[in-house]
């Protein structure tokens, strides 16, 4: 009987491991192949059927790339624009989000469903407008311009996150830090955005993540090279003078050099997803 | 310290009428409780004193001051609140001293209040701790250690210990009446819990669907309640009710079952109403079916039947009974209170 248990449970954890790894596979292959492609030669990355490992490792792609898209100056605009966009959504976000968790007022549900709604208009709506509109304001081809179209992107969705993490937080707190002398200022940076940082650092680092992959405003608002961001750039591959081929070794080196900035965000954010849903959990 | 005095107090909840008119004085140094079941306002009106509600009519007045338009800050009065509301990003010490940092007080005056404090509740050892590190009864210190700092005019406590377990529960009552006695500050004391209130006020208020049914001490609550709601609120187990009519100089419960009354009673008594332990078992008295037999050790209670009423007898003998089994009741004569229709006690 317990034999007959110990195999099920055998059985089962191994059909559990073998789905969790044909899963992984499905979704971590396409990175594979960018990676494995960015290493080849321009030949052998044309090559079909395509190999999946380099017949000879080739990095000759990479500073190329970097060269052509002058990458450092280029990425140093893109941790601009993200991180000012995020920073000014979080804290505008964050500020109305504590105004709708604390206080009632006339036209809340109102406010709160427009709020919520702007969510659901795509950019490609907006895209037309705003850039005759920057085009008078001459925002066209400038971070500021583009910082503020993000941020205003980015403020329903930093506030729908920070609303639901400051409604778990106790309406008590808010009562007690009254009682104690805090004015409202106080009450909210001294007491309940400290409580809540752990939900501000996702929130800011999401978003940072979403300025880093848009293409759509990216790509319409700026016109130089100055002011490109990395996504536009991988749009702008450049084609070598010696080919006429599709350059797919440029293109997966221009990805990985999109991609391995974000990585360490990526894992920082995983972990204070779980540090957050842990203080949730023991809030009292 | 201070005296707190409530006038006329309303309340409105858009249509809703939490608190219809509530007046009480509460005198200096004194530590009164506000008792009654969920829904009575009690809270509501806590809260009114503290300034986290606003008062619809009436006024507040916190040592003669009226409060009424006035922040919680201004009120000079503390607060510990049901679920600590402690602030988990901060130590003890910083919880307790948030207040006074928030006023610039010099560092050692905070130290030195801090240390008293502490060592009041037995906290300095925990001085260093999270909240989340603590029990539930250390919290409850520190939500207290936070109120003693502020150096209040008045301590306000919202059903304090309703989070506690039962035994922690008696503890940290005689902990917060002796810290009464040593402090002297004036106390407005909410819970739904009766024997709390018995056991830690000096004046008690029974409050009931936003009105205040009576204001007494303890024991004249438990003596003279005004009406049948204070009388089975007050006391545990509560008071026996029999509903019946005075005929010849007796009451007469249902199909017949005469009870003895007290020389010079009313006749427009309807209901007879007697506390557990005024009932001694006796043969001269009137009978009763046994329902069921408690052992506490101490006494014993035995819940039986007379007329289709249930009653509760508390006797510290030890017996031998049998439910189902008759037994013959006499209640102490001088502790039986007669209600009239309106549910008023008829006064001796």
């Amino acid at each position: 009987m317990s034999s007959t248990f110990q195999f099920d449970r055998v059985v089962g954890r191994t059909l559990l491991y073998i789905l969790l790894v044909i899963v992984l596979l499905f979704m971590a292959f396409p990175i594979y192949y960018m990676g494995i492609t960015s290493l080849k030669t321009p030949g052998e990355a044309y090559r079909l059927p395509p190999t999946l490992w380099p017949q000879r490792l080739a990095v000759e792609s990479y500073p190329y790339v970097a060269q052509a898209w002058s990458y450092w100056r280029t990425l140093a605009n893109t941790v601009l624009v993200a991180g000012a966009a995020a920073l000014t959504a979080t804290t505008l976000g964050g500020i109305s989000a504590y105004g709708f968790s604390r206080m009632e007022f006339t036209g809340k549900s109102v406010l709160y469903g427009l709020l919520v709604a702007t969510i659901a208009v795509p950019g490609m709506v907006t895209v037309g407008p705003i850039f005759m509109a920057y085009k008078d304001l001459r925002l066209l081809d400038t971070h500021i311009g583009l910082i503020l179209v993000f941020a205003a992107e980015f403020i329903p969705v930093a506030f729908l996150t920070l609303f639901t993490y400051f409604k778990a937080i106790p309406k008590e707190l808010d009562e007690a830090a009254a009682m104690d002398g805090s004015s409202l200022i106080d009450i909210m940076f001294r007491i309940i955005f400290p409580i809540a940082l752990p939900g501000f650092a996702v929130t800011f680092l999401l978003l940072f993540i979403a300025g880093w992959h848009d293409f759509l405003f990216a790509f319409t608002l700026t016109i130089t090279p100055d002011t490109r961001l990395l996504t536009v750039r991988l749009f702008e591959i450049p084609v070598r003078s010696d080919a006429n081929t599709t350059p797919y070794d440029l293109i997966a080196a221009g990805g990985v050099l999109i991609l391995v900035p974000v990585i360490p965000i990526l894992l920082r954010v995983q972990r204070q997803l779980v540090e957050g849903i842990l203080a949730g959990a023991v809030k009292e | 310290m201070a005296i707190v005095s409530i006038n006329n107090v309303q309340k409105h909840y858009g249509a809703y009428h939490a608190l219809k008119g509530v007046s009480a004085q509460i005198d200096d140094g004194e530590f009164v409780v506000l008792v009654g079941p969920s829904g009575c306002g009690k809270s509501t009106l806590l809260r009114m004193i503290a300034g986290l509600e606003s008062i619809s009519d009436g006024t507040i007045e916190i040592g003669s001051r009226v409060v009424n338009d006035l922040r919680p800050k201004h009120r000079d009065v503390a607060l510990v609140f049901q679920n600590y509301a402690l602030y988990p990003h901060m130590t003890v010490e910083q919880n307790m001293s948030y207040a006074l940092r928030l006023r610039k007080t010099p560092k050692h005056v905070i130290d030195e209040k801090v240390g008293r404090a502490g060592s009041i509740l037995g906290l300095t050892e925990l001085l260093k701790r999270y909240p989340r590190q603590l029990s539930g009864g250390q919290r409850q210190r520190v939500a207290m250690g936070r109120a003693i700092v502020r150096d209040p005019q008045v301590f306000l406590f919202d059903e304090p210990l309703s989070n506690l377990d039962a035994k922690l529960r008696v503890q940290m009552r005689a902990e917060i009446k002796q810290l009464h006695q040593r402090l002297k500050t004036t106390v407005v004391y909410v819970t739904h819990d009766q024997i709390e209130a018995m056991t830690m006020a000096d004046k008690i208020v029974v409050m009931r669907d936003g009105i205040i049914e009576q204001i007494g001490s303890p024991i004249e609550l438990f003596d003279r309640p005004r009406n049948t709601f204070v009388a089975g609120f007050i006391g545990s187990p509560s008071m026996n009710f029999i509903p019946g009519t005075v005929k010849g100089g007796r009451f007469v419960a249902g199909t017949g079952v005469h009870l003895p009354l007290p020389d010079g009673a009313r006749v427009d008594a309807v209901t007879y109403g007697i506390r557990p332990e005024h009932l001694k078992l006796d043969n001269a008295g009137f009978a009763v079916e046994v329902v069921v037999i408690e052992p506490m050790g101490s006494s014993t209670q035995i819940i039986a039947k007379v007329a289709e009423t249930s009653i509760t007898i508390i006797s510290t003998e030890r017996l031998a009974l049998q439910p189902g089994s008759t037994v013959r009741l006499m209640p102490d004569l001088s502790a039986v209170h007669l209600f009239d229709r309106s549910e008023l006690r008829i006064s001796d």
